[in-house]
């Protein structure tokens, strides 16, 4: 049986129905008693006593096909035939009780009685075989309590009807059997056919069935389903009553049947006193299963309540040890629960804020963001996250981070100190803006420095052009009238615009390094050197130096092929110029892979550069002292260094003074993803 | 050999204008060479006008044209010659200190003939600019011209 029409809109229960197979089986038995006992003789059978009122064969009838729709019913009740056969068969009893309830109100008789026993005995004026007025009532009503709710869920006051219905049947039963127990039979009117016992056992099966039809849902049995109190204390106390009464009944009727010249006071007494001992027995087996169930839900309700406890005081344990705040208020803005974090964060003890309102702790807090937020949870039950700040009264102010909950109580709230945090924020990020700032302007420095240094090197060039053709000019033509002393200081003149020549050379090198021609390919460092070695040529010769290559072919290198000779030529330049040992210059270049990088060195073992010298050889317009006396412009190697850089790459040198000088760099693999 | 145009020199630096036309006069054709010092005097001898108004007409069998020069510079002043369809033949160098790449872009893009840079060292100017004249002068020809070799 479904609970509920929404829960299961469509619940046939799918095994048979033990109940109702039972009350019909009942059902069926009487009628069949009844009938038999018609056609074979022992009227008894259908009467359960010699001067009863027997089962009216129509009755019988009437009942089989109850029963046996039922029974049907109860064995098959998924089936959609049986609900048919069912429908069919409450429709038929309801139409002919009706019937006969007509026909008794008008002629005293049943054209279906007159029928089956066309002459019936008379026994105390009492006609025997012929159906009970009451009993064509009583079916009439158990058909339509069937058809009220034949099966699947129905609307839910057919419902009722049926279960009230059903009811009225019952109740009909009772009154019958309770006439037969106490020895009145002729509870009705004279002249009125009694209704026979089998018959009422038959109308309490059918009211059961009934019952059971309408299901838990329907009045008025609707109370005794379902775990409550009220549905126990029915579930128990009802079926007692009438149990009480049945026993009742049945020792009063022993004693009157077998007891000779009963006093009728004696009968009362005794009667009594089987009532209450019945009812005592009952009421004790009733109160002790009622009880235990009672203790029972106490003693869970009991344990939960502890669990509870438990769980709340480790919440409260938790909450009250959080590193972050934790409040719950209530709608009427006061605090209903603060945890010390909060309480700290606000300046105050729990005891000052707990029971109190927000106002009250804080005034004025109705106006700040804080407060709005916790107003649009609390009124429109959603989560709120903000940062907010909050100016205590001595002027500091405190940026919290809160996170809002709407709970059943009010608005519980999580709230983080976090005034630190944000002005180490905000420190970083002055710090990074002022940072941003002074790489911009290191960048335009730079970039100005470097067009300072392109523009410097043109206009100094135009002069130099000036000088050098005047004092070409003058050797050309004048050269007899100067004398050979002229001549010689003519000469000096124009080394010395060579040397500017060269070092104006270098700062424009220097400055377009890394801003001209930055496409790189992979370039084979063999290749490179080999072609540096032929530039030199005539450097490498002049100094007799021997230059060993110590690398293998084939290693690629991500570069600018220019800046590559350009470093080359520099680093083996200064070697041929600088390394002279004892003997003239022996210089080694090789490289070595190095993962991700080329390292490259170009070594040789002239007198070394001191210590103190090679951190600052790298930067423009830097010579040694040892270098005098050499041509040069002290630019290259600051040259190599922008160079290498500017591939990603580091420039170091290795020198120790007396032992030679190794120059070391390292470039990008060619192919490196 | 016959005689040819004139080469215009447009350089605003004296000593530069010197050593120039003193290299032109070398070797064995002497050109006349007509030194202008900004790019003003320069169009006006193009155009033979002002100053130039009575000068022999004819284009100019070359022009020298330094990049610097004070007023309109010597980029502007190309890009006017070469809007001129009658200058369309003339043969301009860029004669210059300058070695920008940029600049040399910006030359060739305004229809200059070639970029060469000064070199400092007076005997490869001397050669320098008589490769100039041998190769625009003497090889080069050019429409309308008398014949250079005749």
């Amino acid at each position: 049986m479904s609970l509920t029409e929404a829960e299961e809109p469509v619940s046939p229960p799918r095994r048979p129905s033990l109940a109702l197979v039972a009350f019909a089986s009942a059902i069926l038995l009487l009628a069949l008693l009844g009938l038999v006992g018609w056609v074979s003789g022992p009227v008894a059978l259908g009467s359960f006593g010699t001067d009863w009122q027997p089962m009216a064969p129509s009755t019988a009838l009437l009942l089989l096909i109850l029963g046996s729709s039922l029974l049907i019913r109860g064995l098959a009740p998924a089936s959609r035939w049986s609900r048919w056969v069912l429908v069919g068969a409450s429709a038929l009893i309801a139409g002919i009780g009706a019937c006969a309830s007509f026909s008794f109100s008008q002629t005293g008789s049943f054209w279906l009685d007159r029928l089956l026993i066309p002459d019936p005995a008379r026994v105390d004026g009492r006609l025997i075989g012929h159906m009970s007025p009451l009993t064509a009532g009583a079916l009439t009503l158990l058909g339509l309590a069937i058809l009220a709710r034949p099966s699947r869920p129905g609307s839910r006051w057919l419902t009722h009807v049926s279960g009230l219905l059903a009811t009225a049947i019952l109740a009909v039963a009772v009154v019958v059997c309770l006439g037969y127990l106490y020895a009145t039979p002729l509870l009705y009117f004279r002249g009125i056919v009694p209704v026979a016992l089998p018959t009422g056992l038959a109308f309490l099966a059918a009211s059961a069935a009934a019952v059971s039809l309408a299901g838990p849902e329907a009045l008025p049995f609707r109370g005794f389903h379902g775990d409550s109190v009220q549905a126990m204390l029915l579930r128990a106390f009802v079926p007692t009553a009438v149990a009480a009464v049945a026993v009742h009944g049945v020792a009063y009727r022993l004693a009157y049947d077998h007891i000779a010249n009963l006093n009728p006071a004696l009968l009362s007494a005794m009667s009594a006193l089987v009532l209450a001992a019945a009812v005592a027995l009952l009421s004790t087996q009733t109160a002790r299963v009622v009880g235990r169930r009672l203790d029972e839900a106490q003693e869970r309700r009991l344990e939960a309540l502890e669990h509870l406890r438990q769980a709340e005081a480790r919440y409260h344990g938790a909450l009250d040890t959080l590193m972050e705040g934790c409040l719950i208020i209530g709608p009427d803005w006061r605090y209903l629960y603060v945890n010390p974090t909060a309480a700290a964060q606000g300046r105050r003890t729990v005891g000052e804020l707990v029971g109190h309102t927000m106002e009250e702790a804080f005034p004025g807090i109705e106006e700040t963001g804080i407060f709005a937020a916790l107003r649009t949870s609390m009124v429109d039950r959603v989560t709120q996250r903000l940062e907010s700040g909050f100016a205590f009264p001595d002027g500091s102010t405190v940026t919290f981070d809160l996170s809002i909950h709407p709970i059943p109580e009010g608005v519980f709230a999580l709230t983080m100190d976090v005034t630190e945090r944000k002005r180490s924020e905000e420190a970083v990020a002055l710090l990074n803006r002022e940072l941003a700032a002074q790489v911009q302007e290191l960048a335009q420095a730079n970039e100005e420095m470097e067009a300072f240094l392109y523009s410097v090197s043109h206009d100094l060039a135009a002069p130099l052009v000036s000088v050098e053709g005047m004092a070409g000019m003058l050797v050309r033509d004048c050269g007899g009238q100067l004398g050979p002393e002229g001549l010689r200081r003519l000469e000096r003149i124009r080394v010395n615009v060579e040397r500017l020549q060269g070092l104006l050379n270098d700062l424009l090198e220097l400055s377009r390094v890394g801003r001209m021609d930055t496409t790189t390919t992979a370039a084979d460092l063999s290749r490179v050197t080999q072609e540096v070695l032929e530039l030199l040529e005539g450097e490498i010769a002049a100094a007799g130096a021997q230059v060993v290559v110590a690398g293998a072919p084939g290693l690629p290198v991500q570069a600018n092929a220019r800046r590559l000779t350009q470093v080359m030529q520099n680093l083996i330049g200064n070697a041929v110029k600088y390394g002279r040992g004892a003997s003239g210059p022996r210089i080694e270049v090789g490289w070595a892979d190095r993962g991700d990088m080329v390292e490259v060195w170009v070594s040789d073992h002239g007198p070394g550069i001191p210590p103190e010298h090679q951190e600052r050889i790298f930067r423009p317009f830097h010579r040694l002292a040892a270098a005098a006396g050499t041509a040069g412009t002290g630019m290259g190697l600051a040259i190599v260094k922008k160079a290498v850089e500017f591939h990603g790459g580091k420039v170091w040198v290795e020198s120790r003074p007396g032992a030679g000088t190794t120059f070391r760099f390292t470039l990008p693999k060619a192919g490196r993803t | 050999m016959a005689s040819v145009g004139p080469i215009l020199l447009v350089e605003d630096n004296p000593d530069h204008a010197e050593l120039t036309t003193d290299a032109i006069r070398q070797g064995k054709t002497a050109n006349p060479c007509a030194w202008v010092e900004d790019a003003e005097a320069g169009l006006d001898y193009l155009y033979c006008r002002g100053a130039y108004a009575d000068r022999q007409p004819g284009h100019p069998a070359l022009v020298l044209l330094d990049l610097r020069l004070p007023g309109m510079d010597g980029l502007d002043m190309l890009e006017r010659v070469r809007q001129d369809d009658q200058f369309t033949a003339v043969p301009i160098v860029i004669l210059t200190t300058s070695s920008q790449e940029a600049e040399m872009v910006r030359a060739y893009s305004h229809g200059a003939n070639s970029y060469v840079v000064k070199p400092v060292a007076f005997d490869e100017f001397q050669e320098t600019v008589r490769k100039l004249k041998g190769y625009w002068v003497l090889v080069n020809r050019t429409p309308g011209e008398r014949g250079a070799v005749g």
